[in-house]
């Protein structure tokens, strides 16, 4: 698994844990609006970055150049 | 707090019903909106699913929040379908069923 | 209920009822251009397609930040809900919230490296003139109702009636704020086509998705402040129907205008800033 592979999955499950503990145990009302603050873009952002497509490694470089550099 | 989760319910309802009415619409009409002709099934459907949501209260078996979606889920058939289409079974759907409405909250 | 079931509910309600609005006004406004336009639950569908679609990061952006923009962004929108439907909190909140919904439009475009992210990052900027309005209806609601807590707002209009009669101007300049930030809008020069997409172009599949989801919860979010502070009292049906005029009154206004140049632009929502400023406060005073 690649870096950004291990990094959203850690992330995700980190998300939906605190998501899960806000949920079960209640803590007090600030702490629950830290979490979905924090906590509710994050496990999108992860979900995202794990169910998003991946292209070929080897073409990977030609589809980060971009046309406009250089001048 | 019931209120958000029927709310969810049919907005979830309504998305589901949109999808399920532009894929059969799109395996059922192979060309992009050229006939004026009403559809027979979506016609049924829409008036279905308008009576269901303006009258729910005629029916009492079942709760009221199921009667709702399940309109909703109608309505969203018809509406979801490919473009162009389900425009008129639609607005007689709607138009029946609001009848039945005047006819039960304003006059009786 | 649980406080964390009920922000999950109200961010899942608004995102969807969002993005079936943001469908509905595309649908509008192809309507009234006689053609048939796309199915209304096309917004949501693409927002869904995109995080499936193989996403680039390029060479040019400045990466954590590039990404972690858009995450910004649901961030502040998400925060809208809390203070919105959850708690129906301070005012000055959404105007903060607004105000970050600026900066993030100005950094994700220049944090992704190119000119056009770089030229919808200083219209973004130009573009503040359209906060001075919102800051001014924020006064004058605190000038009529003596408070800013939108509980407390509620509970006026219900002994009052609706501000949208007692403040008209306060409402249209509000309105014009909900017209600036609704896609095709004349007033929407950070992402005119001219620009290709503005400060979204560069940020492509997974990262256009979320941006897309964040965008449907603040369509929402607006909506639901302008009903709330300028009609006030409504069950959930009512929210949904307010809600659908608007957005099918904007779209009418969207389909009817081009976008106007970034000069013009700022030049007409600050004269309409003026006349509903002045305006309202001539009508406080007599």
């Amino acid at each position: 698994m690649d870096k950004l592979k291990a990094v959203s999955w850690f992330i995700f499950v980190i998300s939906v844990a605190s998501i899960l503990y806000a949920l079960i145990i209640n803590p007090p009302n600030w702490i629950v609006y830290a979490i979905s603050i924090v906590f509710i873009p994050l496990s999108i952002l992860s979900f995202g970055l794990l169910s998003m497509a991946r292209g070929k490694k080897e073409e990977e470089e030609d589809k980060r150049k971009e046309p406009f550099i250089g001048y | 707090m019931y209120d958000q989760i029927f709310y969810l319910l049919y907005i979830l309802s309504f998305v589901i019903g949109s999808i399920a009415g532009l894929v059969f619409s799109y395996k059922k009409y192979t060309e992009p909106f050229i006939t004026r002709n009403i559809d027979l099934i979506a016609l049924i459907l829409a008036i279905i699913g308008w009576m269901l949501v303006l009258n729910y209260p005629l029916i009492s078996i079942i709760p009221s929040f199921v009667t709702i979606a399940i309109g909703v889920f109608l309505i969203a058939i018809v509406i979801g379908m490919r473009p162009g289409y389900g425009r008129y079974e639609t607005i007689i759907g709607f138009a029946l069923a609001g009848l039945i409405w005047i006819l039960r909250t304003v006059i009786l | 209920m649980n406080l964390m079931a009920n922000i999950l509910l109200n961010v899942i309600i608004s995102f969807l009822v969002g993005s079936v609005l943001l469908g509905l006004q595309r649908k509008v406004m192809a309507r009234i251009q006689m053609r048939p336009g796309p199915p209304i639950i096309q917004h949501l569908l693409h927002t869904f397609k995109f995080f499936l679609k193989e996403s680039a990061f390029p060479k040019t952006a400045a990466m954590p930040f590039y990404i972690a923009i858009t995450a910004m962004l649901c961030v502040i929108w998400v925060a809208a809900v809390i203070v919105g439907p959850v708690t129906e909190g301070s005012l000055l909140l959404f105007f903060a919230i607004y105000a970050i919904h600026k900066i993030v439009e100005h950094n994700a475009g220049s944090s992704s490296g190119s000119p056009y992210g770089k030229l919808s990052c200083v219209r973004a900027v130009f573009s503040a003139a359209a906060e001075v309005p919102l800051f001014a209806v924020l006064i004058i609601i605190y000038l009529k109702t003596g408070t800013m807590i939108l509980s407390n707002i509620v509970t006026y209009q219900n002994q009052h009636g609706a501000l949208l009669l007692s403040i008209p101007l306060a409402a249209l300049m509000f309105f014009v704020l909900i017209l600036s930030k609704s896609p095709y809008s004349p007033f929407a020069i950070t992402k005119g086509k001219d620009i290709v997409s503005g400060y979204e172009t560069e940020h492509f599949g997974l990262l256009r998705g979320y941006l897309m989801f964040s965008e449907s919860i603040a369509w929402y979010m607006l909506l639901w402040i302008f009903l709330t502070v300028f009609i006030g009292g409504l069950n959930p049906v009512g929210y949904l129907i307010g809600m659908v005029v608007i957005t099918a009154f904007v779209a009418f206004i969207n389909a009817l205008t081009p976008i106007l140049n970034p000069n013009h632009s700022v030049m007409t929502q600050v004269t309409l800033a003026f006349i509903g400023i002045v305006g309202s406060v001539i009508l406080l005073l007599y």
